[in-house]
């Protein structure tokens, strides 16, 4: 571990994102807290750990890995509906970030980072082989977001892994830039500002974007489901609520 | 069905192909952008010392050289900065601030240079057409000259990089290295006609734009290549 990593750790428990406000460590960090401040990125574990890493602590990349590879496979993996070619890309971005690590600022967000790494690798890797094109296998298929919170009930379970598939097949049909745009903003939760970077344009192009692949899922799922709940009179199902289809 | 899980292996591998591959340190990619920067300054100072400073420098009047010099070389470094600036994102610049620069570059630099020296000189400014044609294709010819291997520097300078817009990175590229050689022309070039100015000095910057978009693209696709399997 480097030298500056216990001040790190100390800084991630910092609950404050400007230096110079009271902490429990306050005390014993006064005389660098009033010096130093805290970029608001790096109150994050997984920005704290690639800064590790960046400075030359090797064992920060297990950490960076562990925060992080869960996100970046499940976009990959949504992305590339391929769940070989997801861990193929998975690896291949760590080992860019491993090459670039150098390169990395403090104050700069990882996760998207690595989503525009992922998504370049992806494009360029199937336009390469445009013929062989990714494989979308029914059983690989991803589906439900893992990020549930709330305890669903068993129906609710059931009945938000068949709109998770309707989503996925209705976003396959769509343009690889609205379905991302959607997928970044609604399920990532990325600012219009860090997907737009992911994207590689504007914060309204971004908009734009992710407006037409959710009025797209509105305009195909309101026939089947949103249009039920209306018909019975019934509040929307939190099943939608829970995946950005209101 | 749930979200396909990571591999159980997939950690340990990817450790162990970091821990196998040597990553530059800050240091090491720090002077490989120095280093291609002074060769790009080195080049560009070299053309300019072996053709010679332009025959009518001391009778023109020192602003109507200078002032578009002296902007020619900062739209010059303000495009280099944005080409190869990382930003907070490690993207690059927002991609609008890289269009402006693609656009307002070039047009920038022809619109100082062409009204410093009408302001100067007048009508008289105008050559018969002729000459200017000559004279023009020469200036072409010489600003790609000279910025190709700008160009070429500004290529290397990117490995190792992944660029979510890489058109737009290299059209800035090829811009950035227009942008010198515009610069370079300014000093060296003593043709003060507006339309030989705009055709000859500016618009390389057009077919550069393209050639940096293209080949930041085919260098992208080959970089980003990932056998896929099956």
């Amino acid at each position: 571990m480097s030298p500056a990593a216990p001040l790190a750790s100390v800084f991630a428990s910092v609950p404050c994102r400007v230096a110079g406000e009271r902490s429990p460590h306050a005390p014993a960090l006064d005389h660098v807290l009033f010096l130093v401040r805290v970029p608001a990125a790096m109150s994050q574990p997984l920005e704290l750990a690639m800064a590790r890493y960046a400075r030359g602590d090797d064992a920060a990349l297990g950490e960076v890995y562990d925060l992080a590879a869960p996100h970046l496979f499940r976009f990959l993996s949504r992305l590339a509906r391929d769940v070989a070619l997801a861990e193929d890309l998975t690896q291949e971005v760590f080992l860019r970030v491993h090459g670039a690590r150098a390169s990395y600022r403090v104050d700069a967000k990882v996760l998207p980072w690595m989503f525009t790494i992922g998504r370049r690798l992806f494009l360029d890797s199937v336009r390469a082989r445009r013929h062989d094109g990714p494989s979308l296998d029914a059983e690989d298929r991803p589906s439900s977001n893992d990020a549930v919170s709330g305890g669903p009930t068993p129906d609710e379970l059931v009945v938000e892994s068949h709109l998770r598939i309707e989503v996925e097949r209705i976003l396959a049909t769509l343009p690889e830039q609205h379905a991302t745009a959607y997928r970044l903003l609604k399920e990532e939760n990325l600012s219009a500002a860090e997907a737009a970077a992911v994207l590689g344009t504007t914060e309204n192009g971004v908009k734009l974007r992710a407006h037409r692949a959710y009025e797209a899922l509105r305009r195909t799922l309101g026939e089947t489901w949103l249009g039920e709940d209306d018909a019975r009179g019934e509040p929307r199902s939190t099943s939608t609520a829970r995946m950005g289809v209101s | 069905m749930s979200t396909p899980s990571l591999p159980e292996d997939l950690r340990a591998r990817i450790l162990a192909r970091a821990a196998a591959t040597p990553a530059p340190t800050r240091t090491q990619t720090n002077l490989r952008l120095v280093a291609l920067i002074v060769t790009a300054a080195v080049w560009l100072l070299f053309m300019a010392l072996a053709h010679g400073r332009r025959s009518d420098w001391d009778a023109e009047p020192g602003w109507m050289l200078w002032v578009p010099l002296l902007n020619a070389s900062l739209a010059a470094v303000v495009v280099t900065s944005l080409a190869l600036a990382r930003g907070r994102t490690l993207l690059g610049p927002r991609v609008t601030w890289l269009l402006a620069a693609v656009v307002v570059a070039p047009v920038l630099s022809g619109t100082v240079t062409v009204a410093s020296v009408l302001g100067a000189l007048g009508s008289s400014a105008w050559l018969p057409r002729a000459m200017e044609l000559r004279t023009t294709v020469g200036c072409d010819v010489f600003s790609v000259i000279l910025a190709l291997p700008v160009l070429g520097l500004f290529l290397l300078s990117l490995r190792g990089r992944t660029l979510p817009a890489p058109g737009i990175v290299g059209a800035a590229g090829g811009v950035c290295a227009a942008s010198w050689a515009h610069a370079v022309l300014t000093g060296i070039c003593p043709w003060n006609d507006p339309l030989h100015i705009i055709l000859g000095h500016a618009a390389p910057a057009i077919p550069l734009a393209v050639l940096g978009a293209w080949a930041v693209r085919a260098l992208s696709r080959r970089a980003n290549r990932v056998p896929l399997r099956g």
